[in-house]
């Protein structure tokens, strides 16, 4: 396995004014080149613990590194060259007149020559399969054409760690599932990845790790399959298993999954398991 | 702004004062606005200002009051103090402590310092009890219900104001996301000076004011949808407004001390010059 490329020690985290603690005592460890997908229901501080790996949010008690460098004494654009983040909603960041200086904005800001900005707005087009006028005015593409600018714009930053938090909000499934096969693509490149979302399915489709929060704490972590396996206990967690494991736990309980299950993946499974008996 | 924002949800807490009517409320804070501009006396001052703090611990207000007063205090009294004496007009009978060409201040002049310090210690005290106790939307809505049952005004007016007060707290939240979204992509809007850091928050308005607008729009249209424009002339309430007992109790008490201003103006004891 590859060396923690996030780490994070006994996190706890109180917001100001609070009482309760939004996070209470996490640990984990994130490789480099993972595409983790961190679920969990609504306050149950996936968002919370993800501002902390980019310095947003600093630790009430405990640490987070980040290659390997603790978070606390790093500023957020500091971190920006290592993690970028992309907010849920694409209209919380776009403010330029034109598709090219929304991009450009943040390789700017982190001191990019001007050759090397134009090489990373081509590239970051092509990345995001977004073919539009680079002197189109942002506010005018569909939701979808917005939510991949709002990530072409991070990705222009080069950093080695990708943060999406909830990229399919507001989506339809086509736009969903273009995404997050793009998401998985720079997976492929060696981005490593963490995805918080409400979908299932997608986790199940593309997830190769699963994270649960439940009240603060890490509840379940482990891959996909396995984690997802684990029905009852997803239920306490305000989780609903995606269908396909539901049917295999009913059809072929005996059956060992050794990666994330797939509607053509429990087929196969079904035709092999009949060709066996 | 967190502070601001307290002091408003502190508005909609529960106790024998902020049950009272947001009116009744309104006309009491009024009278102890003309109280600092009829009374330079510190003592009259400085009773009606713990009178406030009184009402404050019954609302049980007292703590937070404090925690926002205790920086206003000294802010607003060390600015006066420090720079009163030096326009206190001079003549020969004060008792100087020091008097150089233009400059001097004298005793008279201290006093005369403390005096309008208290003056704003004390309206400054009624406004935060005021704002503290009352729920501005409900303010609104009852103002509104005034206007327009007695005064034949369009509730749109009291509406706008409401609107203002709800989507405070949400903007606020719109603002730390985005301003969160731009240090994401490595815009270091925490250093720099005042002016460094006001110019690197420019690109933050743009879709700060394209959420307010398509709020805007939204809100609209969902009014309209639920008919809201229909009948404006005999619009009812969800929420009635009476006033009992105990609202004019509380407003008893702002006219007591109204009474006791003008008073104490008739009788020549308002002013600070009766001590020098």
């Amino acid at each position: 396995m590859s060396e923690a490329i996030i780490k994070v020690e006994n996190l706890c985290f109180q917001y100001p004014g609070r009482s309760v603690n939004a996070l209470q005592d996490v640990h984990l460890e994130i490789a480099e080149g993972e595409f983790v997908a961190l679920i969990g229901q609504n306050g149950s501080g996936k968002t919370t613990l993800i501002k902390h790996f980019n310095g947003l949010l600093k630790p009430s008690k405990g640490k987070v590194f980040v290659k390997g460098k603790d978070t606390t004494s790093l500023r957020t654009a500091e971190l920006a060259r290592s993690i970028g983040y992309v907010f849920q909603n694409p209209d919380h960041q776009i403010f330029a007149e034109t598709v090219r200086d929304e991009i450009a904005f943040g390789p700017k800001n982190l001191g990019f020559s001007e050759e090397r900005i134009n090489s990373e707005i081509e590239r970051v087009l092509k990345e995001m399969d977004l073919d539009v006028d680079l002197d189109e005015m942002p506010f005018q593409l569909s939701r979808g054409q917005r939510q991949r600018l709002a990530v072409a714009s991070v990705l222009a930053m080069e950093p080695s760690i990708l943060i999406i938090d909830e990229p399919t909000t507001g989506q339809d499934w086509k736009e969903s599932i273009l995404l997050m096969n793009l998401v998985q693509n720079l997976n492929d490149k060696g981005h490593t990845c963490i995805v918080t979302t409400h979908n299932m399915n997608l986790v199940s489709l593309f997830a190769s790790r699963v994270i649960v929060m439940k009240s603060g704490n890490v509840f379940l972590d482990g891959a996909t399959q396995d984690v997802f396996r684990r029905e009852e206990e997803l239920l306490t967690a305000g989780i609903k298993a995606p269908d396909v494991y539901l049917l295999a736990r009913t059809l072929i309980p005996q059956v060992q999954l050794g990666k994330p299950l797939t509607p053509q993946g429990l087929a196969e499974l079904l035709n092999t398991q009949s060709n066996l008996g | 702004m967190t502070i601001v924002l307290e002091m408003l949800e502190t508005g909609k807490a529960k106790s024998p004062i902020h049950s009272c009517d947001p009116r009744m409320k309104l006309l009491w804070w009024v009278c102890f606005i003309i109280v600092p501009i009829l009374v330079t006396n510190p003592i009259i001052l400085i009773v009606f200002t713990a009178f406030i703090w009184i009402l404050a611990g019954v609302a049980k207000i007292a703590k937070k009051m404090y925690r926002f007063l205790i920086v206003t205090y000294p802010i607003m009294i060390g600015f006066i103090v420090l720079t009163w004496p030096f326009f206190y007009k001079a003549t020969p009978d004060q008792a100087f402590l020091f008097n150089w060409s233009i400059f001097h201040v004298s005793v008279e002049g201290l006093i005369y310092a403390t005096a309008m310090g208290l003056r704003i210690v004390l309206a400054l005290t009624a406004c935060t009890f005021f704002v503290m106790t009352t729920d501005l939307m409900d303010l609104a809505s009852g103002l509104g219900e005034f206007l327009q049952n007695k005064l034949g005004i369009s509730y749109m007016y009291p509406l706008m104001v409401i609107s203002s007060f709800k989507f405070i707290p949400e903007l606020s939240g719109d603002y730390l996301t985005i301003t969160d979204a731009f240090r994401s992509r490595a815009l270091d809007i925490d250093s720099g000076s005042f002016f460094q850091r006001l110019r690197k928050l420019a690109p933050v308005s743009i879709p700060l004011i394209d959420i307010m607008l398509r709020r805007a729009q939204r809100i609209s249209i969902a009014l309209e949808v639920k008919a809201f424009s229909v009948n404006n002339k005999n619009r009812t309430f969800f929420k009635e407004h009476r006033v009992q007992a105990k609202d004019f109790l509380l407003l008893s008490t702002g006219v007591l001390a109204l009474a006791i201003s003008i008073a104490a103006v008739i009788l020549d004891v308002a002013k600070v010059e009766m001590f020098f």
